[in-house]
């Protein structure tokens, strides 16, 4: 399967000021690849220095196995973007402007033209209207068509989903996975886990410019951490509690609740020796995992 | 290049509108004093003629249409210069300050690209602007009975102007690359077009001939066209190295800088 983002410590320093360390990336074809860390955590760097808009200190960085600063004109023939905020001319009317963007590439006009209608409709999205008309979501929803008209193999999302409504980002998740299917590879940056977890096969958590993780979803949610909630008839044995892979203690009289990884049988062993009223263990979802990541990497 | 080309001629269209209509109305201004200043010629002739035969043919020059034309120039090249710095400071921060610069840097197209659209289009449109003022003013001065002038001096007035603008608009391009944040390109354009005219009028009076190096302004001598139909080419091409290097230098600066964060 080839290779369609390839990053070897890839950095980008603004002076002293921090903006990506040694940033290591391989997304393969056909992926829907996640992208995730809270905000300023250098998700956008990352994206900008790939799509040429910033110049990397230092690294390495190809897409579709070309050098990204050698060849950025032709590799961005095969690449749509959308950003997390969109800022088009305010002039011009959507149809206008779409158009202007269509002549950049070198995918058939009619063809382009095809989609951007077929999207539009899809997207319930007046082309007719100046942009300076639109609302911040309809110009997104621009930004969306100018991103897939020219039917990219690679799509870029940098928190793609800010303005738009719960059902109208169902059908961009759905446009997405339909986008995947004809066989575009896909790099979703988002803060919002949930989105991440629906849609990304494999994903990279980045914090304060590194990367601390890429695993994949499944991995990331079964092999990881389970959440344990007990609740006891009598306060927990410190020395238990010392069990190796405890995590996020939190610990009264009457219950206990962390996060485990490691071996299920020692876990089970350990909790027969408590007085039990009630347990649950369920798998943490993206954002406990999120946080876990975080905490693990200050420790 | 093309669509960037056919955009930015486009965005410039109103503009070479507006600055042409103005050129010509302070073309029309100052070449509509010329018939009252013809008609006293012969009183004024005789006048200065003994001043005349001292200092040769300088002074009996200002009473040609071109003599005229040599003295009030100057002022209007101030409104070419003026446009020159405008398109110089404009035409790489527009993008920037509508913030649709990464629109425009994630398509398919190099930076070199981008800058020579640019470039050409804004140059194109001082081109375009020379022209018209140049074509109206040939008219204008028919209408005002100039009678009969050498024309290829005519136009060489014309390509000062155009040195002019062209030489405030590789300035505005360069500064544009140098400082960060330009909100607006009509305030840095009007204070470069009119701190070198200040500095041209400074030159004059104080007759220092160095300051003709300064400013753009005085790269033309219009004397020398009147006189001798020939341009100073050693400032001439003073003027067309340093604008060829500020617009170089711009280059060199807008391909390697990080586009802003919007």
């Amino acid at each position: 399967m080839e290779t369609i983002i390839f990053t070897q410590n890839l950095t980008k320093r603004y002076g002293k000021a921090r903006g990506i360390e040694a940033v290591n990336l391989e997304v393969r074809e056909g992926e829907i690849f996640g992208f995730i860390g809270p905000n300023g955590a250098g998700k956008s760097t990352t994206i900008r220095t790939l799509l040429g808009l910033i110049q990397p200190t230092s690294g390495v960085a190809k897409i579709f196995g070309q050098d990204i600063t050698h060849h950025g004109p032709e590799l961005r023939q095969r690449i749509g973007y959308l950003p997390s905020e969109v800022f088009y001319y305010d002039n011009m009317r959507a149809i206008d402007l779409l158009r202007y963007s269509a002549k950049f590439y070198n995918h058939p006009r009619q063809e382009t033209e095809k989609r951007m209608h077929q999207l539009a409709e899809l997207l319930n999205l007046d082309l007719g209207k100046r942009i300076d008309d639109l609302s911040y979501g309809n110009k997104k929803k621009v930004g969306i068509v100018q991103g897939l008209q020219h039917q990219p193999d690679l799509i870029i999302l940098d928190e793609p989903t800010g303005g738009l409504d719960p059902l109208m980002q169902q059908t961009f998740f759905d446009l997405m996975q339909s986008e995947n299917q004809r066989g575009a590879t896909i790099l979703f940056s988002s803060h919002i886990l949930g989105e991440v977890q629906r849609l990304c096969d494999r994903v990279a958590i980045i914090k304060e410019g590194k990367i601390v993780a890429i695993e994949s979803i499944d991995t990331l949610r079964k092999n990881s951490h389970v959440i344990v909630h007990a609740e006891l008839a009598a306060p927990a044995d410190t020395k238990l509690l010392k069990l190796p892979g405890i995590t996020n203690l939190e610990k009264t009289a009457s219950s206990l609740r962390f996060l485990y990884r490691g071996d299920t049988n020692r876990l089970t062993a350990m909790l027969a020796k408590l007085q039990l009223v009630n347990l649950s263990i369920e798998e943490p979802d993206l954002e406990e995992l999120f946080l876990h990541y975080y905490q693990k990497d200050a420790a | 290049m093309k669509p960037v080309l056919d955009f930015e001629l486009r965005a410039w269209r109103g503009h070479i509108i507006g600055w042409a209509l103005g050129a010509v109305l302070f073309i029309s201004l100052y070449l509509s004093i010329y018939p009252a200043f013809s008609q006293d010629v012969d009183t004024l002739k005789k006048a200065f003629e003994s001043m005349q035969q001292m200092m040769g043919i300088g002074i009996m020059d200002q009473f040609t249409f071109l003599g005229f034309l040599g003295n009030v120039f100057p002022f209007i090249s101030l409104v070419g210069g003026t446009m020159g710095a405008l398109v110089g400071f404009a035409a790489l921060t527009r993008e920037q300050r509508s913030k649709t610069s990464e629109f425009l840097l994630t398509k398919p197209v190099s930076r070199s690209r981008i800058f020579a659209s640019k470039l050409l289009a804004g140059l194109l449109a001082l081109i375009a602007v020379a022209g018209l003022a140049f074509i109206t003013s040939l008219v204008i001065a028919h209408l005002v009975g100039a009678g009969d002038f050498d024309q290829i001096r005519f136009a060489m007035f014309w390509g000062g102007f155009l040195l002019i603008q062209l030489w405030l608009c590789a300035a505005g391009l360069f500064l544009s690359q140098m400082v960060r944040n330009i909100r607006s390109p009509v305030a840095p354009a009007l204070t470069l077009s009119f701190a070198m005219f200040m500095l041209s009028i400074l030159g004059t009076i104080l007759g220092d001939a160095t300051m003709r190096w300064l400013t753009p302004y005085r790269f033309v001598d219009y004397g020398k066209i009147v006189l001798d139909g020939q341009y100073d080419l050693a400032h001439v091409g003073f003027g067309l190295v340093t604008a060829a290097v500020m617009i170089f230098v711009s280059y060199l600066i807008y391909v390697r800088k990080d586009a802003p964060s919007l």
